[in-house]
């Protein structure tokens, strides 16, 4: 069983988050979900390869990303701790991903940030990509810019991969071929509505 | 030395290839309701066509059209695809190497090669770039099928700037760069399907700034062709003159005009006699890998796809694959009447025109797996 344990409070109190959803989001339309419960300190993944990728909190708590809209490096352990954390991780290149957007946008507008915060991140992507993508829309989460795709790397989560896997309190529930349907995009807003 | 396949072939499959192995690209599920009207070919017929156009090499009538100006050669080490090429005005020959994913620039005499971009996945580096177009004279403009971004170089080959064309939903197949406005022109229509993954949308121009704003798209799939599902096989032929663009698509003589206000007119449908479109589906990705190259080459035995087009002055030259005996029949327009001037039988593969006022061909009869790649410039007489 895998799980995240993230940042303390932002009054500086230690606490481990409950609940954490990673929803992963990445490259030419490969999607990953990860959702997972529990107090230990890993996120369990699993690539194209078959083999297992780990992300680590520590290297998540001290990670700086460029903020899209105000041009800022800002950390991402600014998040309070007890909320569930959406973060949808892009690339500018990938049209599911962005065809994706609205969908995933509806359903966060469905919670309170106090329910769940979510931020964006699109990697292997330029500034002036970034900003080419964004601007005019109304996206309900900051975005960041990983043009290096550090996170990717951190999570080992391959740039190109016909993948999807839903990990449900460690155990895969969803592994699926490289499909955008509404059906698989309806079952992942159940999963977040469940919790 | 072996044969396999010549340019446009091999692009096809490779791009039916890419898109099968990508992630959530799937090729259209438009229904074809199609009548065949032709046997199917094998591979050994079209084995066997590749033969006696060699056979009849005496019969090629290229020198009687073209004075040659130049014979260049490229080493096989270098190259293992000649799957484009381009030259800019100063004679500048930038290549484009399908199965190494690379491209390389050269000097007009074909030395000096350098690398232009690198293979990866962020800015300034290469998935599967599809074309090489030198621009405002010291640029070099690389679009990329699977990283669906334009990376702009300079001609020493090291990175300048990119920009993005993923929300249009296509993989871009070509680049053209139009002085006239100033403005990219990028070709190609896969991605346009909606969540189930039907192709509703078929646009196969896009337009963009030099900056990379998007601007508007243009010249829809042929209405004639959905049927036969030929989404996969819409790479186009290109060229700019007197600031407008043309465009052909590999099964519909008809050629396409694009003026600098983005005017789309068919500026004239061609030869009926030499030229047949396709009446049988293909579809190469139901084909196991190592048979779908052969499977597709055998299927253009059906039809005569077309190659190439170039355009100056007042000739333009479409060029088809017939095997008449030899491989390919070029057709040479006149831009002023709309009259046909001339056909005549080669089995040299029309490249392009380059910016420096050349024609371009390919002396190999294919453009894979070559110990070199003989390229003849040449103009007409």
């Amino acid at each position: 069983m895998s799980s995240l344990e993230l940042e303390q409070n932002s009054r500086g109190k230690s606490s481990t988050l409950i609940l954490i959803l990673l929803f992963v989001l990445i490259c030419a339309g490969g999607i990953y979900y990860a959702r997972v419960s529990g107090g230990a300190t890993l996120v369990k993944f699993k690539n194209t390869t078959g083999l297992d990728a780990f992300l680590d909190t520590a290297s998540l708590r001290d990670k700086t990303l460029l903020n899209i809209k105000t041009g800022k490096e800002e950390e991402l352990s600014f998040r309070k701790s007890g909320y569930t954390l959406l973060i949808l991780l892009s690339a500018g290149d990938c049209p599911n991903c962005l065809r994706e957007k609205e969908i995933w946008s509806d359903l966060i507008r469905e919670f309170s940030p106090q329910e769940l915060e979510t931020i964006g991140v699109l990697s292997r992507t330029s500034l002036s990509e970034a900003r080419t993508l964004i601007n005019g829309l109304e996206i309900p989460f900051v975005v960041f810019l990983d043009e290096n795709n550090e996170l990717g790397k951190i999570t080992e989560i391959p740039s190109v991969t016909p993948f999807k896997i839903l990990l449900k309190n460690g155990k895969v529930v969803l592994v699926e071929g490289p499909k955008t349907s509404s059906k698989a995009q309806t079952s992942f807003g159940e999963s977040v509505r469940s919790i | 030395m072996k044969h396999s396949a010549a340019v446009t072939r091999s692009l096809f499959i490779c791009f039916l290839l890419v898109s099968a192995s990508q992630i959530g690209c799937r090729s259209s599920t438009a229904k074809a309701s199609e009548t065949k009207t032709e046997p199917e070919r094998s591979y050994q017929e079209y084995s066997d066509a590749v033969s006696n156009a060699e056979k009849a090499a005496s019969k090629d009538e290229f020198d009687k059209f073209f004075i040659t100006k130049a014979v260049i050669s490229f080493s096989g080490n270098d190259i293992e695809h000649l799957s484009k090429l381009n030259v800019g005005k100063t004679g500048a020959i930038y290549v484009c190497d399908f199965d190494n994913r690379r491209i390389s620039g050269y000097d007009s005499s074909g030395n000096n090669i350098k690398l232009i971009g690198k293979a990866g996945n962020e800015p300034g580096s290469h998935v599967f770039p599809t074309d090489a177009v030198e621009f405002n004279n010291s640029s070099v403009a690389v679009p990329d099928f699977s990283g669906h971004r334009v990376n702009i170089f300079s001609s020493d080959g090291s990175f300048k700037s990119s920009f993005i064309y993923t929300p249009q939903n296509f993989s871009a197949q070509r680049l053209v760069f139009n002085e006239a406005n100033d403005s990219f022109y990028l070709f190609g229509n896969r991605w346009q399907t909606n969540m189930e993954g039907v192709t509703v949308g078929s646009d196969l121009m896009h337009k963009y700034s030099s900056s990379g704003e998007y601007l508007m798209s243009s010249l829809p799939f042929p209405e004639d062709y959905k049927a036969l599902d030929l989404y996969n096989y819409s790479f186009p032929m290109t060229d700019v003159s007197g600031g407008a663009i043309y465009v052909v698509l590999p099964f519909d003589y008809t050629i396409y005009r694009v003026d600098a206000n983005d005017n789309l007119s068919v500026f004239l449908k061609g030869n009926k006699n030499g030229f047949k479109p396709p009446s049988v589906k293909m579809d190469a990705t139901k084909v196991p890998r190592p048979e779908a190259y052969k499977a597709a080459q055998a299927w253009e035995l059906t039809w005569t796809p077309i190659v190439g087009l170039a355009v100056m002055g007042d000739d333009l030259l479409i060029q088809y694959q017939t095997f008449n005996p030899l491989r390919y029949t070029i057709d040479v327009w006149s831009t002023s009447s709309k009259k046909l001037k001339k056909t005549f039988s080669t089995d040299h593969l029309l490249l392009g025109r380059g910016q420096d006022n050349n024609f371009y061909f390919l002396t190999n009869l294919e453009s894979k797996h070559q110990e070199s790649y003989v390229i003849t410039r040449v103009r007409t007489k």
